[in-house]
């Protein structure tokens, strides 16, 4: 069981638990201080995005029971992160919607970082390998294709629904957002992509 | 789905049953969002929580709360700082949801455009305001069986 610690670190906020008064850093994740410094909790993926796009992706969704209200946060000015331990890569969204899908190698793992073409609130980090084949994803139109072998990606679930690889699904990895200033802060080795 | 870098404290501490009952260690899994905080804006919110002006709009049943008490704090312990690290407020000042409640989608009368935090797993989704995570900034709950923390 987690508690809010009180404190900030590097800006961010910090967690304690219940159980050994540990202190925890958000955006690592990690004990910092007390006796499970050094441990790592465990990343899942999620999606910041709009109630809309939530929706239509989650037709069974709940909602937390309170009041949802317009926020000064926008996606478009912000980063995707993905942080795998050993190496972590910076995506932000503004190059991503100017560029396209960032096709990478993060900590040996081929990752494809997408935003959607027809909506660019919805994006995903995919495992953009298929067996033996990894792809490489692009924006043709509103589609999302490979350029190995032509195949059109569904890019809110990674399934593929037409072409050679039609069926196939890319695995989504765990990522999230984060405002640039903190990637600086807390990921300083991160490679920054830029298109 | 997971990328195997990432330790779980203790897979034995799942426990999909005891849904009121946590594990004895924390939350193996966690929702992970930056929200770049300056110490104001953290006064700031504090003092929202300390004035209550807001309580009487608030929906979400927080349930009773049993903290512990005596817990270990290695601030108060003298242990080292990490450099960056500013104690600002006591524990839990700013309340984290401990026991969230939810409404279907049909049920709830947000604004499409209303930023959310999105979690999937299992065949069971949820969705968690942004402007609401601003105050409080932590909730703990369950998935899928599975126990999270989605942080904002």
């Amino acid at each position: 069981m987690l508690g809010n610690q009180g404190a900030l670190l590097g800006n961010a906020m910090t967690w304690w638990d219940h159980d050994t008064g540990s202190v925890w850093s958000q955006p690592l994740g990690e004990a910092v201080m007390g006796p499970r410094t050094g441990d790592r909790l465990e990343l899942m993926a999620a999606q910041l995005t709009s109630w809309d796009t939530w929706k239509e992706d989650h037709p069974s969704t709940v909602a937390l029971d309170a009041p949802g209200q317009g926020s000064r946060f926008r996606l478009a000015s912000m980063t995707i992160v993905a942080d795998f331990g050993d190496e972590a890569g910076v995506y932000p969204v503004a190059a991503l919607s100017e560029y396209g899908p960032a096709n990478d190698v993060i900590a040996g793992v081929p990752i494809s970082v997408v935003l959607d073409p027809t909506a660019p609130d919805r994006w995903k980090v995919f495992h953009r390998r298929v067996g033996d084949e990894i792809l490489t994803l692009s924006v043709s139109g509103d589609d999302l294709v490979d350029m190995e072998t032509g195949s059109v990606w569904d890019p809110s679930n990674g399934r593929a629904l037409s072409g050679p690889l039609d069926g196939e699904i890319l695995d989504v990895l765990p990522g999230f957002t984060a405002f640039e200033r903190d990637t600086r802060t807390f990921w300083p080795d991160a490679k920054v992509w830029e298109g | 789905m997971w990328v195997g870098t990432f330790s779980r404290l203790n897979p034995n501490d799942q426990d999909p049953t005891g849904r009121n009952s946590w594990p004895g260690v924390c939350v193996p899994l966690y929702v992970k969002f930056l929200y770049g905080l300056v110490g104001l804006a953290m006064f700031a919110l504090a003092a929202f929580w300390w004035v209550g002006s807001p309580a009487g709009t608030f929906q979400v049943d927080t349930g009773p709360v049993e903290l512990p008490e005596g817990v270990y704090d290695p601030v108060a312990a003298g242990e080292p700082v990490p450099d960056g690290f500013r104690q600002l407020l006591p524990r839990d000042v700013i309340l984290p949801i401990y026991n969230p409640t939810f409404r279907t989608a049909p049920e709830t009368e947000w604004p499409d455009d209303v930023l959310v935090i999105g979690v999937e797993l299992d065949g069971e989704a949820k969705a968690y305001p942004v402007s609401f995570l601003n105050r409080r900034e932590m909730v703990i709950d369950w998935i899928g069986g599975t126990p999270i923390l989605v942080s904002w």
